[in-house]
């Protein structure tokens, strides 16, 4: 296939994307289908990352799709639908942060214990034997706050844009850069063994 | 080699955020500088773990179907709800719907009522003094007819031989009887008064209402201008700095006042059925409640949940119309 071809084929995609948006938008429940169909799993993915919990991601992950049918006349622009369904998956995360008051939220001085206590232990991958590094880097996340796992999970592990973060968040790109190199500095202290490039 | 300037750059290149002629001119010096070489490789290597963390993850395959009965069931809701607000009388919200969107022909229409209750009030009460006023002459005659006859039995004495004996006797008797007839007479005449006493109370019960409405509209244009006031102040909110919290301990304390006063004037209103005024402080209550009833210093969520539906509801803008 050449690339003019290629270039068609996503065209009629992105056109047919806006055709399913336009007839969901009418109240088309089979058109929402195909949407939850194409989203969800990057929204489940992502509220599991923000909470460590299958059972908080399913219920999450449904609630924001219900949001997004209520509100779905409100989506102006087709093309940020990805963006759009993330921000209010992270608003669904945040008040279950609040509301069930596992913000995760750690003072500096928390880390710090942590970060003491991984130094004391000469050994922390006899610590974490048995434990798989996802899971690992899973308990690490919790101990971040919740901006910069956010921003940290958008941007390394779910590979967005900058900009399209920004439209998620409402941050400006710089704070953005800012929490994602403090993030990457406190997941590093803490996952120094496992980071170490092989040679 | 002074490496400062490039280490964003070098972020920037592992985030992939770089355009291609800065790429190439990072690589470039990549190649060259062995520290920022290591740098390089060490951040692509932490993303590429961290990349790979939601590779296993992945929702219920039933997830679809989990979503699509929760929203059946969701519509259901929404669809009882909204049969169950169809159950207030069409009629009377078609009715406050109509004068809401159009106040010339309100006021056109309350005039106009006012006038025909006037009107209709005055005539009820011109009937009934007529009536009275009838019955009054028709008892204040007969004492006059009955005084002749009393006279004659009562001067009988006068026609003793004793005449010329007492005459000023007979003229204090006839002094006394016209006293006593005029007494009977005035006795008589006291129902009239009484009936004019109560028209009069009655006309001022009713400038008394009218008074006491025009008091209520004027309290409940103060009360809603108020509000409108405090539903402004929580819209332009602004978070406390570097937080995304809200200060909105005034506005809570405000609130609580004037949902005192708003329960109170919303009952007078429904005692007087002045409507439109009680729609609209019914329609305020809500908005008093919730903001009463925050925490001084609520999450954003909360407050921007409360922002949004007074922005939506347009609220303050059908406040400011009343």
């Amino acid at each position: 296939m050449d690339i003019s071809m290629l270039y068609q084929a996503s065209a009629t995609t992105k056109n047919s994307m806006d055709i399913i948006v336009a007839q969901a938008q009418s109240g088309d429940k089979e058109a929402f289908g195909l949407i939850f169909e194409q989203h969800h799993r990057f929204i489940y993915k992502f509220i599991y990352a923000m909470l460590g919990d299958h059972s908080l991601a399913e219920e999450l992950t449904q609630e924001t799709f219900l949001g997004a049918y209520k509100n779905l006349g409100m989506l102006r622009h087709e093309a940020a639908l990805k963006t759009w369904l993330c921000s209010i998956a992270k608003n669904k995360v945040y008040k279950s942060f609040r509301s069930s008051k596992k913000e995760g939220k750690q003072s500096d001085d928390e880390l710090e214990t942590l970060e003491i206590l991984d130094n004391k232990n000469p050994s922390p991958v006899e610590q974490f034997l048995n434990k798989e590094l996802n899971s690992l880097i899973g308990e690490v996340l919790k101990k971040l706050d919740e901006d910069k796992r956010l921003v940290f999970i958008l941007k390394e592990i779910q590979q967005l844009s900058y900009n399209e973060i920004a439209e998620i968040t409402g941050d400006a790109i710089p704070k953005l850069k800012t929490d994602l190199f403090r993030a990457k500095i406190k997941m590093r202290a803490m996952l120094s063994p496992y980071l170490e490039v092989k040679k | 080699m002074n490496c400062e300037k490039y280490l964003n750059l070098i972020h920037d290149l592992v985030e992939g955020e770089l355009d291609e002629q800065n790429a190439e001119q990072i690589n470039l010096h990549i190649f060259n500088c062995s520290e920022c070489k290591s740098l390089f490789e060490m951040l692509k290597h932490e993303k590429e773990i961290y990349s790979r963390y939601l590779f296993e993850i992945e929702p219920p395959t039933n997830l679809l179907a989990q979503f699509q009965t929760r929203l059946e069931i969701e519509e259901q809701k929404s669809f009882s709800a909204v049969k169950s607000s169809i159950g207030f009388p069409q009629s009377i919200s078609n009715l406050l719907a109509f004068l809401r969107s159009n106040p010339a022909q309100t006021i056109a229409m309350t005039s106009v009522l006012f006038i025909l209750g006037f009107g209709l009030f005055s005539f009820l009460k011109t009937e009934s003094s007529l009536e009275n006023k009838e019955s009054l002459q028709a008892t204040t005659t007969s004492p006059q007819l009955i005084l002749p006859k009393i006279d004659k039995g009562e001067n009988h004495p006068v026609e003793i031989p004793e005449k010329d004996v007492d005459e000023t006797k007979t003229s204090v008797k006839e002094v006394s009887n016209i006293i006593s007839t005029k007494q009977v007479a005035k006795k008589k005449t006291e129902p009239k008064v009484e009936v004019k006493q109560e028209s009069s109370n009655t006309f001022d019960e009713e400038q008394n209402h009218i008074k006491e409405i025009q008091n209520l509209e004027i309290a409940a244009t103060k009360q809603l201008e108020k509000i409108e006031l405090l539903l402004r102040s929580v819209r332009n909110a602004q978070a406390i700095d570097d937080s995304d919290a809200y200060d909105l301990s005034y506005e809570k304390q405000q609130a609580r006042k004037l949902l005192d006063a708003n329960f109170e004037l919303r009952q007078k209103a429904q005692i007087y059925g002045t409507l439109f005024t009680e729609e609209m402080l019914g329609k305020v209550e809500p908005y008093l409640l919730e903001i009463a009833n925050l925490e001084n210093t609520p999450s954003a969520d909360k407050v921007l949940e409360i922002k949004e539906r007074v922005r939506n509801q347009n609220i303050i803008a059908s406040l400011q119309g009343f």
